[in-house]
């Protein structure tokens, strides 16, 4: 999967991590295999010990 | 040109409002906000709600006028910015005030996201009010999204508008005092534990409310950049739209029921006759046009027959009361019955003896709302006996406030006599001696200049017009 580095454009504010993650999970039934995928790398990632 | 920065405007690196001497309200943009901008007035959705006045009207100064810069900002242009006739915060709004905002914010957002704009921001500070019209006034929030990200607003969205309505349709506890005490805001931790078992099953509280506290208390996400995961997953703007959607459904479907306040059937309960009424009018009316007014207060306004009389001869009316019932039931009335010949009626939830001093960072954020202006004339009625018994403020100070505001005063005195005062006084021992007419009148008369003074037909109620001392 291609990793694209960008930050949250001007987020002069912590929008909090656990809340942009949820955005997949509220943002209907096409969200729900984005927060799949998401889940995916992120347990690969931890599983391969980084973050 | 002198510019005064606006107290509040400092967190967005990428412009700050300014004040010039003749009032006017100015926005100085970064080179790269200033790119946001140009592309921004292009789109439909922004002209379209300027339009329809749901954004504020904008125009960019000359190109010559730059507000001075320091060591971190240099400003590439300025924007002129229509006036909010008076500013004013969530933690003072309704309900229903609340909630028409909060579908204003989303309303905007999806349009943007339509045209590949979005918010970058979910706060309430963002709208202010014409009359009972939400206006959306922080034009540089809106700029172009980029493919892939989240929401950056959502948290702020859910902390400012979502959880405080939700606490008063599912809990009736009313907003106000949570807004005010924290300016950020009901945090998903602190909503969550404020539902019950049952509230589980409602709707919103599992997605935006339980998993919201439930991915904020993860530390695993800590130091994971959720962004650049998102993007790498997938994520596109159809779901923040997805959301949006699914936030304007929610809250569209939330209603405050609450039980009749004291307040709220004051109208009904307050033992006026209808000759009573009819001369109280007449007088309230007789003041109101002696001239012209600019700002009004109509404090203790309840149902707002007053503030409506108030409009027939001002700019702007704003219409006060304690009770959030009464607010939210005056700001339903107008809204549903606007009248646009009179001047705008602004109704908030404010308690005299309660009032809040600056707010925020410096103590100077969220103003006082004396500094966020004085008022020409002021309506107390009904309401001497409630402050001067009821909370013990002493007459003398009410009316040097009074005084030292600057206002005209059309004030009813309510004698010792009257069921109402009775009714204050049952149960207390009576030390109030400066609630005198003879103390009232002398008083009033030491500080303003009484133009004149009717008493009602039943007899214990006398009503006022005095005129401030204070050259306008």
């Amino acid at each position: 999967m291609q990793v694209v580095s960008m930050e949250l454009v001007l987020a002069y504010f912590d929008p909090g991590s656990g809340s942009l993650v949820l955005q997949s999970l509220v943002g209907g039934t096409a969200g729900f295999m984005v927060f799949g995928k998401y889940l995916w790398v992120f347990v690969k990632d931890r599983i391969r010990g980084r973050k | 040109m002198t510019l005064h920065a606006e107290s509040s405007s400092y967190r967005d690196r990428e412009a700050r409002v300014f004040y010039d001497d003749a009032g006017g309200v100015c926005r100085a943009l970064s080179a790269r906000a200033l790119g946001e901008w140009d592309a921004m007035r292009q789109t439909r959705f922004f002209q379209q709600a300027v339009e329809n006045g749901n954004i504020v009207r904008t125009e960019q100064r000359p190109e010559a006028e730059i507000a001075p810069g320091s060591d971190t900002e240099q400003w590439a242009r300025m924007l002129q910015h229509e006036v909010i006739p008076f500013v004013s915060y969530p933690f003072e709004w309704s309900f229903g005030m609340l909630q028409d905002a909060a579908l204003l914010h989303l309303d905007l957002l999806d349009a943007a996201l339509a045209e590949d704009f979005t918010l970058k921001d979910g706060t309430a500070y963002n709208l202010q009010w014409r009359g009972v019209r939400p206006v959306f006034i922080d034009v540089i929030s809106l700029e172009r999204h980029v493919a892939g990200q989240p929401w950056a607003g959502y948290r702020q969205f859910c902390q400012m508008f979502l959880y405080p309505l939700l606490l008063q349709a599912y809990k009736n506890v009313p907003f106000q005092p949570w807004l005010r005490g924290r300016l950020e805001g009901i945090s998903p931790q602190e909503c969550w534990n404020l539902m019950s078992f049952r509230d589980f099953f409602r709707r919103g509280v599992p997605s935006h409310v339980f998993l919201h506290a439930w991915f904020q208390s993860r530390r695993e996400l800590d130091g994971v950049d959720s962004t650049k995961a998102l993007v790498a997953a997938g994520f596109r703007k159809d779901q923040i739209r997805a959301n949006a959607q699914g936030l304007k459904r929610l809250l569209r479907g939330l209603r405050w029921s609450p039980p009749a306040s004291a307040w709220s059937e004051y109208p009904e309960a307050n033992g006026y006759s209808a000759a009573d009424r009819q001369q109280k009018e007449n007088f309230v009316r007789s003041a109101v046009h002696s001239r012209h007014w600019g700002l009004v207060w109509d404090v203790g306004c309840n149902a707002g027959n007053y503030s409506r009389i108030a409009a027939e001869n001002s700019d702007q009316v704003v219409a006060f009361d304690a009770d959030p019932l009464a607010i939210e039931r005056l700001y339903q009335s107008l809204k549903s019955n606007h009248d646009s010949r009179s001047a705008p009626i602004l109704p908030l939830v404010n308690n005299l003896v309660d009032l809040s001093g600056g707010l925020g960072w410096r103590g100077t954020e969220r103003k006082s709302l004396v500094e966020r202006g004085r008022p020409e004339l002021t309506l107390c009625l009904a309401l001497v006996h409630h402050l001067v018994i009821g909370h013990g403020v002493p007459l003398r100070e009410l009316l040097t406030w009074f005084a030292e505001l600057g206002t005209s005063l059309v004030i009813e005195f309510v004698t010792k006599d009257d069921p109402m005062v009775q009714q204050l006084l049952r149960g207390r021992r009576d030390n109030y001696a400066d609630y005198e007419p003879a103390v009232f009148d002398q008083l009033l008369s030491q500080m303003f200049d009484v133009v004149r003074s009717e008493a009602l037909a039943s007899g214990t109620r006398k009503l006022y017009f005095a005129k401030t001392r204070m050259a306008s």
